[in-house]
């Protein structure tokens, strides 16, 4: 699929696997590849703060027109529309959090009518308002209704931070399960860190795999 | 079991104020702390208590003012500038001794500054902001956890010595996202508040809430009763928190992100064999300045970390008092500082205060 939507609840980890997710179509040989930034919800933690060590891996991240990085205005850039029109790009949209970030993808609804697209819902079941398949499905109907499109398949970010354990990977399989057998839509990836995936390999065997490296780190974890 | 969850330090913010008991919220958009109208807009409702979006900061701050009069648990929440505006009603909450919680999620200033994590709102919140002799409790929550325990903590204080409480947290605290445990819902035993102003029935006796004083010597009776909770406060409330302290040589004093970002350079300064220890004041007001007197005299040196030009090194070397040599790393700009920026300073630090 040309087309990537990464959508989800606020603080699911869309940007983090949207940002992995670029570089993995770059290192599977894809053409070239357009993170499209469409955050205007919030101005921290933000793929266009990877601009320019993502264009170093040839990946264009398309976000505001104004310059700084750091700006809370919600203004989309022209140069959208470049990436969706030019089919020599693999587009991924990083959208903004809850009902209210995916709304914006509304102003590009004509090119999702006329060309296939994925709709992805990144879920953590350690987010406060995901807790369960209940709060899943409603967050995911809303977002289908703001961002007027349908999702097709689910993520799982399984994670309580530096404290995920097995354990809490096995909880929280269980609403992702269920989110996907009362919704009818696959899970296409389970997101598994890099760190943590390489000691426990035998144990994520459901749903294919995504190794994550993190971006988007406090000053203090991302010595390492 | 406690449920533990990833949360935002914005949403911790506001769910550890509702589980706090806070019914009455008044706000102004601002970022980065919009995540806290956000989320007590949809939850206020739950609870039964009352979220408002004011008009502005100043109607805010005035709104919590009405309310903690009339003996709510309120609070109000913004930004740098939007604290500013708000300095006028802090002033008359603590002339008026009302409870209520502000909360402040800095960013980068003077003026409109940018929307950057930063530590310069230090001085405003310590050292008065508005105008009077008055003091607001300053709590500094350095994890998305701690800002759910202080939050809890705020209230209870400005409960117990009727007085305005702030959570000093900067924009990096309120947007990290961090594991955490909500407490479960107890019995939160909110002292009575006869003084509140709910109308005299049932003989109830008229309350009366204001902070003017026209005649000299009632005004000076009204300071004197407020200095005497302060000096009751400063007694009684100081926190903080020594990490790896005993032996060292050097200590860092370093409070919220800074300390985070200390610690890390701290472990590495520790595992090349220097002795370097983190303290780490939780009350920003009233400020531990026993302890780091004490460990001055035990022969510590100093060196503050902060995300401003050097604001809290002014009380650290008012508690030191001549008998250490306090050095300063002020980060400006609105970024973070580094591990290795800060590492860099914890050597320089040493190299030239030379051997103990």
């Amino acid at each position: 699929m040309r087309i990537t939507i990464i959508g989800g609840a606020y603080g699911s980890g869309k940007t983090e696997f949207a940002v992995n997710y670029a570089k993995y179509l770059r290192n599977e040989g894809a053409g070239r590849i357009g993170l499209v930034d469409l955050d205007i919800v919030n101005p921290y933690f933000r793929s266009r703060e990877l601009t320019t060590d993502l264009a170093q891996e040839g990946i264009t991240v398309v976000s505001s027109e104004l310059a700084a990085e750091n700006v809370d205005i919600p203004a989309l850039s022209p140069r959208i529309f470049s990436v969706l029109q030019d089919h020599s790009y693999q587009v991924v949209f990083d959208v903004g959090g809850d009902p209210v970030g995916a709304r914006a993808l509304g102003r590009f609804n004509q090119y999702f009518q006329a060309e296939p697209y994925d709709f992805w819902v990144v879920l953590n079941p350690f987010r406060p308002d995901t807790k369960d398949a209940n709060e899943a499905i409603q967050k995911i109907e809303k977002l289908e209704s703001a961002a007027r499109i349908q999702a097709t398949g689910l993520v799982a970010n399984i994670n309580l931070g530096r404290e995920t354990t097995l354990e809490i990977w096995r909880q929280g399989l269980t609403m992702i399960d269920q989110t996907g057998a009362q919704t009818n839509l696959p899970i296409v990836y389970q997101v598994v860190e890099e760190i943590f995936l390489a000691s426990n390999t035998a144990f994520f065997r459901d749903y294919p795999v995504f190794p994550l490296q993190l971006n988007m780190l406090p000053p203090w974890l991302a010595l390492e | 079991m406690a449920e533990r969850v990833m949360m935002k330090g914005n949403e911790a913010i506001a769910e550890g104020a509702i589980r706090a008991g806070c019914r009455f919220f008044a706000g102004y958009p601002i970022t980065p702390q919009n995540e806290v109208p956000e989320y007590m807009s949809r939850r206020m409702p739950e609870v039964g208590g009352t979220f408002i979006q004011a008009e502005s900061e100043v109607s805010a701050i005035n709104m919590v003012y009405g309310a903690a009069g009339a003996g709510a648990r309120a609070m109000t929440s913004s930004s740098s500038p939007g604290v500013s505006l708000k300095m006028e009603g802090i002033s008359y909450a603590a002339g008026s001794e009302l409870p209520c919680v502000i909360v402040n999620v800095s960013r980068g200033g003077p003026g409109l500054g940018g929307l950057t994590p930063s530590q310069a709102d230090y001085f405003q919140a310590t050292k008065g902001g508005g105008h009077g002799d008055y003091r607001l409790v300053v709590f500094a929550p350095a994890s998305v956890q701690e800002i759910i325990d202080l939050m809890y903590q705020a209230f209870v204080t400005a409960d117990k010595y009727r007085t305005p409480a702030m959570i000093l947290a900067d924009g990096l605290l309120g947007q990290m996202m961090e594991p955490v445990t909500l407490p479960e819902d107890k019995d939160l035993q909110i002292p009575a508040k006869p003084w509140a102003t709910t109308g005299m029935i049932n003989g109830k006796p008229q309350s009366i809430i204001n902070s003017l004083g026209l005649v000299g010597e009632e005004l000076e009776k009204i300071n004197v009763r407020l200095q005497k909770k302060y000096q009751e406060i400063a007694a009684n409330e100081v926190r903080f928190a020594e990490e790896d302290v005993k032996d060292a040589d050097l200590v860092i004093v370093a409070y919220g992100t800074s300390a985070r970002v200390a610690k890390s350079a701290i472990d590495k300064a520790r595992a090349e064999g220097k002795k370097v220890g983190l303290f780490r004041p939780i009350t920003l007001w009233p400020f531990p300045s026993k302890p780091l007197s004490e460990l001055a005299k035990s022969g510590k040196r100093f060196l503050t970390v902060e995300m401003s030009v050097g604001q809290m090194v002014e009380d650290v070397k008012l508690a030191v008092n001549g008998q250490a040599q306090v050095d300063s790393f002020g980060k400006l700009n609105g970024t973070i500082p580094s591990v290795n920026e800060v590492y860099d300073a914890i050597i320089k630090s040493f190299n030239s205060q030379g051997v103990a």
